[in-house]
C-alpha cells in the first residue's frame, strides 16, 4: 500500500476538491497515515489561530488617495533636478534643510539646552502664529555683535528636559504623552533610515534686573538704554514640549553634506518632522510688548529688525522667525486648513513649512522642493 | 476580491491609467493581509502595500507584472521591513516596558489587560516567524493572507502540487518556534 504525501493531506485540509476522493479513504484505512494526518491538521490548526487578525477592514478609498499622491509626488520628485552645491564668493551654500525652516526651529528650541535660552534676542510666548523676519547679512552681524539676554537679568533651570532616543513612534508617544502625527505619503527617494527622539518637558524662569544691566553695559563700554521700572524684576517662566522629532536619512540632513561637491555624491533626500506642544511664557509683570519694546531700542539693534517686529500686531501670540533674505524666502501658505510659514531656499535644495493647531506646534523641512515638503505637511495625521 | 488565478492564466499585463486603479482595488486588501501576517501591524502593513503598487507602477512599463509578483513583493517587502526593524531595534535604547494600552483608531482599549496580552501573542508570533527560513515564513504569510494554493504556488514559483508540502513543513517549524 502506498502511503499519502505530507504536501497532500495538507491540501486535503484547504483545498479537498482538489484533491482526489480515495485520498481520504485511505487517512481513514490506514493508521500510519491517519496519525500523520492528524498531526499535520494539528499544526494547520495551530498556524491558523496564530495567524488570525481582527476584522477591521481597510479603508480602500483613503488607501488609492494615498497612492495617488504618491505617484504624483515621485512624478515630481523624478523631475526635480538635485542641484549642486555651488560656491558662492567662495564659500559652500549649505543645504538651507539642515538650517532653515519649522522643524529645525522648533527642534532647536527643543534640544537646545535651557541655559543657552539666554542667548536668544527675543524669548518665546505663546505662537499661534509666525511670520517671517527678514534679515540681511548686516542685520545678522549686528545682532551677532549684541549681548545675550543674560546681561538684562538672571536665568535660572526649574525643570531640566529630558533628550530620549526611542525606536517607533508608539514608544515616543507613550513618553512625550502626545498623540503624533505621522506623514501618510512619502517620495520613493526619502531614506527609511528613521529615528525618533523625545523631548520632555522643562522650563525655566528668567528675572529682570536694571541694575545688573546697567552693570553689564558698564564693565562692556557700550551704550545703554536704562530698564523700565515696570520690567525690572519681572519675571517670566518659559515652558518648553514636550517635543518629538522624527528624522529620515539623518545623513542627508548632516551639516557636513554641505562639503559634497558634484552630482554623483549628492544625497538621497532627508527629512525632518518636528511636533510639540506650543511653548508658553508666562510673566509676573511686564507684558510681552514691554519686553520686545525695550530690546528692540537697545543700541546696537539693527533698525529694520526693530521695526519688523514692532510692527507685528499681536507680538504674544507670533512668533517671529529670522529668515536671511539674501540666501532664502518666506511665503504665507494654508496647511492642515490653517495658516502656515513656509520657507524655501535660493538653491531650491532645502525648504520647509511651520504651523500650530490646536496647542501643538508643527514643522516638516528637508533637501527637497517646497511643494513636496507641503504635500508631506498636508497629509500628516 | 480579485478572481482566482487559474494555472493558465497569462500573466497580467498593465496598461497605463485605469488598469492600475483596477488592480489596485482588486489587489490591496490581500497585499495589506499578507504584510499584516508577517508584521503585525495594520499602519506598516499598509506602508508596505504602498510601497509595493509603486514599485509596481514603476516597473510596469518595464516588464510584465502579475498578481503573483505583488503577492511575493509583499511577502519579502514585509519580511525586509521586519528584518531591519529588528536591527534598529537592538541598536537603539530599548523604551519602556509595553505595559501602557496601546492606542487605537478608536481610543484607548478598555481592557489594558487584554490588549497587552494581545500585544504578546502578536510579538510571539512575529519572533517565532523571524527564526524561520525566508521560504518557509513567506510561504505562511501568503496562504494565511488568504492566497489560495494555485496563488502560493505562483508567488514562490513553485509548482502547486509542491504547496502543500511547504506548507505543512513550515507549520511544523513554525509551531515548534512558538512552542521554545
Amino acid at each position: 500500500m502506498k502511503h499519502l504525501e505530507d504536501g497532500l493531506m495538507r491540501r486535503l485540509i484547504d483545498e479537498p476538491e482538489d484533491v482526489a476522493v480515495t485520498a481520504r479513504r485511505h487517512i481513514e484505512s490506514c493508521a500510519l497515515c491517519g496519525d500523520r494526518y492528524r498531526s499535520i491538521a494539528a499544526n494547520a490548526h495551530a498556524a491558523g489561530v496564530a495567524f488570525a487578525l481582527d476584522a477591521a477592514d481597510v479603508d480602500l478609498a483613503m488607501a488609492w488617495r494615498r497612492a495617488a499622491q504618491q505617484r504624483a509626488v515621485s512624478a515630481v520628485a523624478a523631475k526635480t533636478a538635485r542641484a549642486s552645491f555651488v560656491n558662492v564668493n567662495g564659500a559652500l551654500v549649505k543645504p538651507l534643510a539642515a538650517l532653515a525652516a519649522a522643524a529645525i526651529v522648533l527642534a532647536g528650541f527643543a534640544f537646545t539646552p535651557l541655559g543657552s535660552m539666554a542667548q536668544s534676542f527675543l524669548t518665546i510666548f505663546e505662537p499661534r502664529q509666525f511670520v517671517a523676519v527678514g534679515l540681511t547679512r548686516q542685520d545678522m552681524k549686528d545682532l551677532g555683535g549684541l549681548e545675550g539676554l543674560q546681561s538684562y537679568g538672571t536665568m535660572r533651570e526649574l525643570v531640566r528636559p529630558q533628550n530620549i532616543a526611542v525606536a517607533d513612534v508608539r514608544s515616543a508617544a507613550r513618553i512625550s504623552r502626545m498623540e503624533l502625527r505621522v506623514p501618510t505619503i512619502m517620495p520613493v527617494d526619502v531614506p527609511r533610515d528613521i529615528r525618533y527622539r523625545v523631548m520632555t518637558q522643562g522650563a525655566a524662569a528668567f528675572t529682570f534686573g536694571a541694575a545688573k544691566a546697567a552693570r553689564a553695559a558698564a564693565q562692556q563700554h557700550r551704550a545703554y538704554r536704562a530698564m523700565p521700572a515696570r520690567l525690572d524684576g519681572t519675571t517670566l517662566q518659559i515652558v518648553l514640549g514636550p517635543a518629538t522629532v522624527i528624522t529620515f536619512g539623518e545623513r542627508a540632513l548632516s551639516k557636513d553634506a554641505g562639503q559634497r561637491r558634484s552630482d554623483e555624491d549628492a544625497l538621497p533626500a532627508g527629512l525632518v518632522i518636528a511636533q510639540g506642544v506650543a511653548p508658553r511664557v508666562t510673566s509676573t509683570g511686564a507684558t510681552v510688548q514691554d519686553i520686545v519694546a525695550f530690546l528692540a531700542e537697545q543700541p546696537g539693534v539693527p533698525a529694520g529688525l526693530a521695526r519688523q517686529i514692532e510692527a507685528i500686531r499681536d507680538p504674544s501670540t507670533t512668533l517671529p522667525i529670522p529668515i536671511p533674505i539674501d540666501r532664502a524666502s518666506a511665503m504665507q501658505v494654508q496647511v492642515q486648513g490653517v495658516n502656515a510659514l513656509a520657507i524655501g531656499d535660493n538653491t531650491r535644495v532645502g525648504s520647509g513649512v511651520m504651523w500650530q493647531k490646536s496647542g501643538m506646534v508643527y514643522g516638516v523641512a528637508g533637501t527637497m522642493p517646497l511643494n513636496e515638503i507641503l504635500a508631506i505637511a498636508d497629509s500628516l495625521r | 476580491m480579485a478572481a482566482l488565478m487559474k494555472k493558465t492564466e497569462a500573466p497580467l499585463v498593465l496598461t497605463p491609467g485605469d488598469d492600475f486603479e483596477r488592480l489596485f482595488l482588486a489587489e490591496y486588501r490581500k497585499v495589506v493581509g499578507i504584510a499584516q501576517r508577517i508584521l503585525g501591524d495594520r499602519q506598516r502593513s499598509e506602508d508596505v502595500a504602498q510601497d509595493v503598487f509603486a514599485a509596481l507602477h514603476r516597473r510596469h512599463a518595464a516588464g510584465r507584472p502579475s498578481s503573483a509578483w505583488l503577492y511575493a513583493a509583499a511577502a519579502h517587502t514585509a519580511l525586509n521591513a521586519a528584518r531591519a526593524t529588528r536591527r534598529r531595534q537592538r541598536r537603539e535604547a530599548s523604551d519602556a516596558r509595553a505595559t501602557s494600552p496601546l492606542r487605537t483608531g478608536s481610543g484607548l482599549a478598555a481592557d489594558p489587560h487584554s490588549v497587552v496580552e494581545q500585544k504578546e501573542r502578536r510579538d510571539a508570533v512575529r519572533a517565532a516567524l523571524a527564526r524561520l527560513p525566508p521560504k518557509a515564513a513567506a510561504v505562511l504569510a501568503l496562504r494565511y493572507g488568504g492566497l489560495r494554493y494555485a496563488e502560493v504556488a505562483g508567488a514562490l514559483g513553485v509548482a502547486v502540487g509542491q504547496v502543500g508540502t511547504l506548507l505543512a513543513r513550515a507549520e511544523a517549524a513554525f509551531r515548534k518556534e512558538m512552542g521554545r
